[in-house]
């Protein structure tokens, strides 16, 4: 069965760790994996300790990787525009133009919207050459912000669409000219966004492929928000896939002090495994160092189906 | 008298049934073309929506379209605002 993973959780839980670690295990039992990082600080990249960038790259035999970058993004978006003003106005006009769009680039949702458009090209391009495709994402409410747009977007387009189109139809019997549904640019620019979107609902949602993966540590305030989060998620019809949780104290502890603690994690894992049963829940072992590549191969086992 | 007086009621309804037909028309579009605006580019009379970037690539198709209602939407932005919750979003 093909996935489309999301791994959230809180900042520092271990999403990038554990979503490499998945992908890795996946990799090695067979599956083609892309591992996708929207994280701006590239931390795959730090991980793995090799260059990743925007073009996808294979790290393993089976595990291939790419990192988004906003910005670029957006970039390609805004010079693609301005390239669709040349064809069109004056130098005047044109100047005005971009002054404009400068300004637009400069608001604060431009980022995560060209994230989302990247987003959805990436599964619509790729959806058919791999068997997982593992999203290491960024904090909770941004990620969810993410998947309830195809749904926004899509409505908006639908009526865009139907307005610019009886637009025309008046203009059409205004003028006399019925040429100009046919050619109208923006209904063919509002038609290709549609199809996008739809494709990608198609592959998300309709054929089921879309899941959750929540990262978290065996802690009281941790747990809490996951539960509430959880509950965010089934209300807007996202599934969820698994929790992992992430940093388990070794076994074989020593003095008191960590005695404490293992008990404790005790209490907290065994509520986790009450509240979310029903759903696959991967324990994660604290390793004594940070995360690099011989780190995640250890980690990795513990993904793997036994 | 009133013969002439006739006459010119004639023309006049006439003239006025005329108009009033285009400007039905004209009225219909420039509604249509009005809400397509505010769905679109809200942005511009200060309403934000998440929807902004992805509105950005039929800009320059409606550069000037959206100078004449910019200019109109300044006066009436109050009127625009009770539209835009007004609207139906069903397409
Ligand atoms: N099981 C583990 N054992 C030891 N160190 C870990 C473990 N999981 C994560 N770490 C370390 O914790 C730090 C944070 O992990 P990671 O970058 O995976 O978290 P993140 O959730 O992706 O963070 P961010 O929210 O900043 O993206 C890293 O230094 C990583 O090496
Ligand atoms: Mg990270």
């Amino acid at each position: 069965m093909s996935k489309i993973l999301f791994f959230g959780g809180k900042g520092g839980v271990g999403k990038t760790s554990c979503s490499s670690a998945f992908a890795y295990a996946r990799a090695s039992e067979g599956h083609k994996v892309l591992l996708i990082s929207t994280d701006p600080a590239h931390s795959v990249s730090d991980l793995f300790e090799r260059k990743i960038g925007s073009d996808i790259v294979q790290l393993k035999p089976n595990l291939y990787a790419t990192e988004i970058n906003p910005e670029e993004e957006s970039e390609k978006y805004f010079s693609k525009i301005r390239s669709s003003i040349r064809k069109v106005y004056s130098v005047v006009i044109i100047e005005e133009i971009n002054k404009q769009l400068d300004a637009a680039k400069l608001s604060p949702g431009t980022n995560e919207s060209a994230l989302f458009d990247r987003m959805v090209e990436i599964i619509n391009e790729t959806s058919e050459d791999y068997d997982f495709i593992v999203f290491d994402t960024a904090p909770t409410g941004h990620t969810l912000r993410l998947l309830t747009l195809p749904q926004l977007l899509s409505s908006w387009v639908d009526v865009l669409l139907s307005k610019r189109r009886k637009t025309m139809q008046y203009k059409e019997m205004l003028t006399g000219d019925r040429t100009l549904v046919k050619n109208d640019e923006i209904i063919e620019i509002l038609m290709k966004r549609k199809k996008n979107l739809t494709k990608a609902r198609e592959i998300l949602i309709d054929s089921g492929k879309l899941g959750f993966v929540f990262v978290l540590n065996a802690e009281k305030l941790a747990i809490d928000e996951t539960i509430k989060a959880t509950r965010t998620l089934k209300d807007n019809n996202i599934p969820i896939a698994a929790y992992v949780v992430n940093r388990l104290l070794p076994e074989e502890v020593t003095s008191d002090f960590w005695t404490h603690k293992k008990q404790d994690e005790a209490k907290y894992l065994a509520f986790i495994e009450r509240e979310f049963k029903g759903t696959t829940i991967y324990k994660i072992p604290l390793l004594s160092t940070d995360m690099k590549e011989a780190q995640i191969e250890e980690i990795a086992r513990s993904f793997m189906d036994e | 008298m009133g013969f002439l007086n006739n006459i010119k009621l004639f023309f006049e309804g006439a003239l006025d049934f005329n108009s009033r037909a285009t400007s039905k028309l004209e009225l219909a579009y420039e509604e249509e073309m009005e809400e397509f605006m505010i769905l679109a580019f809200s942005d511009i009379i200060g309403i934000d929506m998440p929807t902004t970037y992805y509105a950005l690539e039929m800009y320059p198709y409606l550069y000037s379209e959206i100078g004449a209602w910019q200019k109109m939407s300044v006066n009436r932005k109050s009127v625009w605002e009770d539209k835009f919750s007004k609207m139906d979003m069903d397409p």
